[in-house]
């Protein structure tokens, strides 16, 4: 057997390479021995069937999230944790584009010329071409890569990355379940954000294997202190979106 | 530090592509789009009346989507040069992966690890610093 980092020879079974210190179990597809990490039900839904394993996943994720980053293999492919992120993602921004249309206007009577100014135009009108349906997967994948990568960089900088990057990947990938949670009108945007917050930090401490400190550092360092970052990921994007429908030249009148 | 060779695997996932194709999306929507007209402001520097570490991204984008590199420094220069770096680096992961070449790998020590940890932190705290005293 090869160390798949140096290329030195090592004994079968090693976990950690004795020439180059890399751990060799990390690069493996299929689960770590003895690590106790597997597939997610959501990953094995061949077997346990669709439904079964969406259901049962977006319940382990949402109410017993250490059990289910502990568990949780760290390799195995982008694809999985990403068709999962798309499909929550996607219900969730269908309920609130849907609240959006049938409670805009009702909201409208409540509101101060002030706070009508704030809350700006309603997404429905923004994002009202059925175009924009095909649009927001892509916006989707490009967010999750984004948020991944400054989780990652940020995790990295404390020394906290013990896996992969795709190990961040899936933990950003599966902790948008509470996504779902936009089915609550008025506050599920706010449940959403609090909850997908926690959920990130288990997840990186759990799948890192890393401090709970390292952990918090990693997820809300971005959001205190780098908003220019975060501006251009949904400026730069939804920018693209909305020039895409020709609303732009409307919205900036 | 040790430089070594490392052989391609099957199935590899090329990041630097992928956050390469993203950047240049970043960089297409700056140049093509008015995006600063509906930036929203900092929140860090409304609350403490300082910029945060990534104050003048955007600003940096649009000049570096324009050719003006020396504008997109002065802006910001940490995420200037993360740029810059991210499309050497997708370039680099692009010709290996159409010549199906190998890649080259480091494996630092421990205590090279730290300095680069370390380091890190430093050229992002030099960075925080000189957008505080320049913008």
């Amino acid at each position: 057997m090869f160390c798949p980092h140096c290329g030195n020879e090592i004994v079968e079974g090693q976990v950690f390479c004795p020439h180059c210190g890399m751990r060799i179990a990390g690069v493996d597809e299929m689960p770590v021995p003895g690590t106790g990490r597997s597939k997610t039900p959501w990953e094995d839904r061949e077997t346990v069937g669709f439904f079964n394993g969406l259901f049962r996943t977006v319940k382990e994720v949402l109410f017993s999230p250490s059990d289910f980053f502990r568990k949780m293999s760290v390799t195995g492919g982008l694809t999985d944790p990403l068709l999962f992120a798309l499909f929550i993602g996607m219900v969730g921004l269908m309920f609130l584009y849907t609240w959006d249309i049938f409670l805009h206007d009702s909201l409208s009577n409540f509101m101060t010329p002030e706070m009508k100014a704030a809350a700006g135009r309603s997404m429905a009108e923004s994002v009202g071409s059925p175009v924009a349906a095909v649009m927001v997967p892509f916006m989707l994948i490009i967010w999750l890569f984004i948020v991944s990568g400054m989780l990652h960089l940020f995790l990295w900088m404390v020394r906290g990355a013990q896996s992969g990057f795709e190990a961040t990947f899936r933990v950003v990938n599966y902790s948008v379940t509470p996504f779902l949670m936009l089915a609550i009108p008025f506050c599920g945007m706010l449940i959403v954000m609090c909850w997908v917050v926690i959920l990130a930090i288990i997840g990186l401490k759990e799948a890192h294997e890393t401090t709970g400190g390292k952990s918090v550092f990693a997820v809300l360092s971005p959001l205190i202190c780098c908003c220019g970052l975060i501006t251009i990921a949904m400026v730069v994007f939804m920018g693209a979106l909305f020039a895409s429908f020709g609303n732009l030249m409307h919205m900036t009148k | 530090m040790h430089v070594l060779v490392k052989k391609r695997t099957s199935g590899q996932i090329e990041f630097g592509i992928i956050y390469g194709g993203i950047a240049l999306l970043a960089l297409w929507a700056a140049r093509s789009l008015p995006v600063l007209t509906f930036l929203p402001s900092c929140t860090f520097k409304g609350l403490t009346g300082l910029p945060c570490p990534t104050c003048g991204s955007t600003r940096s984008l649009v000049h570096l989507s324009h050719g003006d590199v020396a504008d997109a420094l002065a802006m910001n220069p940490l995420i200037t040069l993360c740029f810059l770096c991210l499309f050497l680096y997708a370039l680099y992961s692009l010709v290996t992966l159409l010549h199906r070449m190998d890649r080259i790998n480091m494996i630092l020590s421990e205590h090279e690890k730290n300095i680069l940890h370390a380091g890190a932190f430093m050229i992002i705290l030099l960075n925080w610093t000189y957008l505080i005293f320049t913008q």
